[in-house]
């Protein structure tokens, strides 16, 4: 019995030694850019913006010039200037760094509840409004050149560190496409290419989402001639066709190279395996009896379990052997 | 590949995101890119304007890899430029036809493609926000300009959409500000990909997030109430008059391939095929042909080139570019 479990983890060493390609796919940032931005919203609190935009509020030609906005801005500003959250940096606000205990204190709660979204909202319901092309003439005039040089400071900053969060979230969904599509993926013989394309047009949970980029699902309909067992003692291969699913996981950890992508590996994949009772590489499924069973795979490492006159387990590695085919 | 987007310290006011089609933009570099062009069309003030550069070859070859076509595309390039003959335009009708597959059959793709263009985007807003603050200036004094060839054009044209609609990519602008200086499209290929997509729509996956073909043709813009605001008050669409992707065969303006959005500014530039261009020119190359033997003389002239568009724009883009 321990003769056989040796001859099976050595099948696995050897099958694990086709080390893949693998790239961590992790989103990638402007350092320089970042450093500076975060730099600014460090230095600015909310108190700051809510300063700034009562006075912009406040300026007769301004509320002219805005005309039925004007009531939007000024309650825009009201939630600004909501003092629970005013001795808070921006980037403390989006949440990036630690509150300190005062303003814990003030809000009643180490978590902000909607505080920060809420506050964001209004920042940019105000920005829109004030900073347009229109209206900046005149909050111009209105401030003079040093405040409404604050004024761009202040409202640019916020919108800079929103839109640092929309583009990690545009490099994460890219990431994920990548993990989908890109080297550590498995590759798609034709049938799969063509069902998967299927998928994408009628079945809803396979598409993409423009918020949260690929669907992690895949189907499995391939040849595979790779599978390997272990008859009175003696390893043999095994020929089968897989009909599954594989799903891609798209955690920061998993996508891994070399040992590492054993433990976090790039997917996972299940469902039923059909097999000749006959074994061999090469070996036509459905020719003589077929003998039916299970599969689940972590990585490119596949374990089956085969029914028949007694039961057999089988195991594999996913490789393409002929592109488009198997 | 990890994609990183580009980032610059703007040393003006202006910058200009050049856009590439098709080809392998990746393998040679900021050399596939018609930088010396676009400097020359700058003249004095090109030091003074950003240029990034963006191409998204590293997503077709994902693709290509895993759906093992390679050889398929090769081949049908092949084919088709055997067809076609063997001068440059043929090529360039060639590399097109395959590359333009897949972001039309496969949304993956199209979708990647549009996030790593996303977040270029809002890498030069972010650029241009600390550069300005950093001199005391006001970022929305800043001028951003997109320049974009062939499928470049495309993949534009629906990235511009999705940030027009999308409120998460914080790109829209009306609600966002994000407004551009100018945009123009080189050669496009977007209403041919339309009428296209529109006979085939029965197998394009997710055509919902298809633009070009979910919605009338138009340049992209925030509605908010009855105003439209849209992304840039200069669309400015170039083709050649020989340049089959920009919907001219053979000197003839095909309307089912030519762009044509209401708003935009058009060119058409007057192309030859050839460089013998009149009577003169003509009975040269004869009397060197004569001479010589062969097509001594005369040399054949790609429509579809970028560089060539942007030496023949360059009066245009400089005056749009650095108003």
């Amino acid at each position: 019995m321990s003769a056989a479990w040796i001859r099976y983890a050595t099948a696995a060493c050897v099958l694990f030694t086709v080390v893949s390609p693998t790239a961590r796919a992790q989103p990638a940032a402007s350092v320089g850019t970042d450093a500076r931005m975060l730099a600014l919203a460090d230095s600015i609190t909310v108190g700051d913006y809510c300063r700034i935009a009562q006075r912009v509020a406040a300026a007769p030609t301004v509320r002219v010039a805005l005309a039925a906005d004007s009531s939007i801005v000024q309650l825009s500003t009201a939630q600004i200037c909501d003092v629970r959250p005013a001795s808070l940096s921006l980037r403390a606000l989006r949440g990036d760094v630690p509150v300190s205990l005062s303003a814990i204190a003030r809000l009643g709660t180490r978590a902000f509840g909607g505080t920060g979204s809420a506050t964001f909202a209004a920042m940019d319901a105000f920005r829109m409004r004030t900073r347009s092309a229109e209206l900046r003439p005149v909050v111009r005039a209105a401030l003079g050149d040093s405040l409404a040089r604050d004024l761009s400071r202040i409202t640019e900053t916020a919108d800079g560190i929103l839109a640092m969060q929309a583009r990690d979230a545009a490099l994460t969904r890219l990431a994920r496409y990548e993990r989908k599509l890109g080297p550590t993926s498995a590759p798609l013989n034709g049938v799969e290419v063509l069902l998967n394309w299927g998928a994408q047009l009628w079945v809803p949970g396979f598409r993409p989402s423009t918020r949260q980029g690929p669907s992690p699902w895949e189907l499995v309909a391939s040849y595979v001639p790779t599978y390997a067992t272990v008859v009175e003692k003696r390893a043999q291969a095994v020929s089968a066709s897989e009909f599954g699913v594989r799903r891609y996981l798209f955690g920061q950890q998993y996508g891994a190279e070399g040992w590492r992508g054993v433990l976090y590996p790039t997917y996972w994949s299940m469902g039923a395996i059909v097999v000749s009772d006959r074994n061999g590489a090469l070996v036509w499924p459905w020719e003589n009896r077929q003998r039916t069973g299970i599969f689940a795979g972590w990585g490119a490492t596949k374990v089956a379990y085969v029914r028949g006159r007694k039961g057999e387990w089988i195991v594999s590695r996913q490789v393409q052997l002929i592109p488009l085919v198997f | 590949m990890n994609f990183r987007p580009t980032s610059i310290s703007w040393p003006g006011s202006r910058a200009v995101l050049l856009v590439h089609g098709i080809g392998r933009a990746s393998a040679a570099g900021d050399a596939a890119f018609p930088l010396a062009s676009l400097k020359t069309a700058l003249g004095a003030d090109a030091e003074d304007v950003a240029v990034y550069t963006f191409n998204y070859d590293f997503i077709n070859d994902w693709l290509v890899r895993k759906t093992g076509l390679a050889d398929g595309i090769r081949r049908l390039k092949d084919v088709l430029r055997m067809k076609m003959g063997d001068d440059e335009a043929a090529g360039t009708i060639a590399d097109y036809a395959g590359d333009v597959l897949w972001p039309v059959l496969s949304a993956d793709l199209r979708l990647a493609v549009r996030d790593a263009f996303i977040a270029q985007l809002i890498q030069i807003h972010l650029d241009c926000g600390v550069s300005a603050l950093d001199r005391g200036d006001d970022p929305l004094d800043y001028q951003i300009s997109i320049v974009a060839h062939s499928l470049g054009c495309f993949h534009t044209y629906e990235t511009l959409w999705a940030t027009a609609l999308e409120p998460t990519h914080r790109l829209r602008p009306a609600s966002n500000l994000f407004r551009l200086q100018s945009v123009w499209l080189m050669a496009s290929p977007v209403q041919l990909i339309r009428s296209v997509a529109s006979d085939i729509r029965a197998i394009v996956p997710d055509i919902d997030t298809l633009s070009c073909v979910a919605r009338p043709l138009g340049i992209p813009y925030e509605a908010i109430g009855t105003r439209k605001t849209m992304c840039t008050d200069r669309f400015i669409a170039v083709t050649g008059s020989q340049d089959p992707v920009g919907g001219h065969i053979l000197g003839q303006k095909q309307e089912w391939a030519f762009m044509n959005l209401g708003g935009q500014q058009t060119v058409i530039e007057p192309q030859h095929l050839t460089n013998v261009t009149d009577r003169a020119s003509l009975a040269k190359a004869l009397q060197l042909a004569a001479a010589g033997g062969g097509t001594a003389g005369v040399s054949v002239v790609d429509p579809h080139s970028w560089t060539r568009y942007i030496d023949s724009q360059a009066d245009r883009l400089r005056s749009v570019i650095l108003t």
